[in-house]
């Protein structure tokens, strides 16, 4: 059965600026900021307390920001922990702490493949990140993609929910290789959640939000 | 000890890659696992081979390793300990 699935919030950040369902959020003052100084200021933004950010990479810390602001737009709703999906893409996989892991192990007099970095030269480590802190265990999947591509992400995601039972799913682009970054997430749901209705999702208005960051 | 366990401080810092964090952020006292720092099991391997290479200390017991790692001053202690014996 075809089920109606609707887009109920979104996080686009880029350029040091975050937006949370189509409205400015955060932005930081100072100018042309590291990912990592940016992304530091807007955990401090959040206001929340979780350790283990600071352990991160910049691919997964960009991730769990742009999830935490996206929860705090929803409203934290409560989620059915198993039939709650995450499906992620992006198009410069782990490179950027592929390469950090190369360059610690190329110099053989100093040669030391560190576990707390080499434990996230894989992009679906932002999927775990996101899954310990919101306690999410249903189907997730990461794609790499050249860009960013509405059609493939409708596609996908319609088959999640019409082969498996996923009632909700965390969507979208997390991508940083070096000083470039960009993240675009959005909520699936089956049903209104916290009385949002949320926008139909087909790849019209999926294209729509992701580049112009307007929710309507 | 406490200009040295200061510079433990940033030395674990940087040897966990903890890039973000200052040093401020991160009290002598303050427990490094769980709840507090967050560490897990791969920083406390990541803890034992920095043991070894900077200060030539091998801790063979990983029972011995829980209370050791259990903040700053607590690796401070063993290294002085250790250095004095």
């Amino acid at each position: 059965m075809k089920k109606d699935l609707h887009i109920l919030g979104s996080c686009h950040i880029e350029n040091d600026k975050i937006w949370v369902n189509g409205k400015t959020r955060y932005e930081s003052s100072v100018q042309d900021e590291s990912p990592i100084a940016f992304l530091k200021s807007a955990y401090k933004e959040l206001g929340i307390k979780y350790a283990k950010f600071h352990k991160m990479d910049a691919l997964c810390k960009l991730g769990f920001i742009a999830s935490e602001f996206l929860m705090e737009g929803l409203g934290r709703p409560d989620l059915p922990t198993t039939k709650t999906g995450i499906h992620l893409c992006n198009s410069s996989s782990s490179l950027d702490t592929d390469m950090r892991h190369q360059e610690s192990i190329n110099d053989l007099e100093k040669y030391y493949p560190s576990p707390a970095v080499f434990v996230y030269t894989l992009p679906n480590i932002v999927i775990g990140e996101i899954c310990i802190k919101n306690k999410i265990q249903g189907e997730n999947a990461f794609f790499i993609f050249d860009v960013f591509n509405a059609s493939e992400q409708v596609s996908l995601i319609r088959m999640l929910f019409e082969e498996t039972d996923t009632e909700c799913c965390l969507c979208g682009w997390v991508d940083l290789l070096k000083d470039e970054y960009e993240a675009f997430l959005y909520w699936i749901d089956v049903e209104p959640r916290n009385g949002k209705q949320g926008l139909i999702f087909n790849e019209l208005n999926l294209e729509h939000l992701y580049k112009t960051k307007k929710f309507v | 000890m406490e200009a040295f366990a200061n510079k433990l401080k940033v030395q674990i810092i940087q040897h966990l890659n903890l890039e973000d964090l200052e040093p401020d952020e991160v009290g002598l006292d303050d427990p490094l696992f769980g709840e507090g720092l967050g560490l897990d099991s791969i920083d406390a391997l990541e803890l034992i081979v920095f043991l070894e290479k900077e200060y030539g200390i091998k801790i063979e017991n990983p029972e011995e390793g829980k209370q050791i790692f259990q903040s700053v001053n607590t690796i401070a202690s063993f290294i002085q300990q250790h250095q004095n014996t």
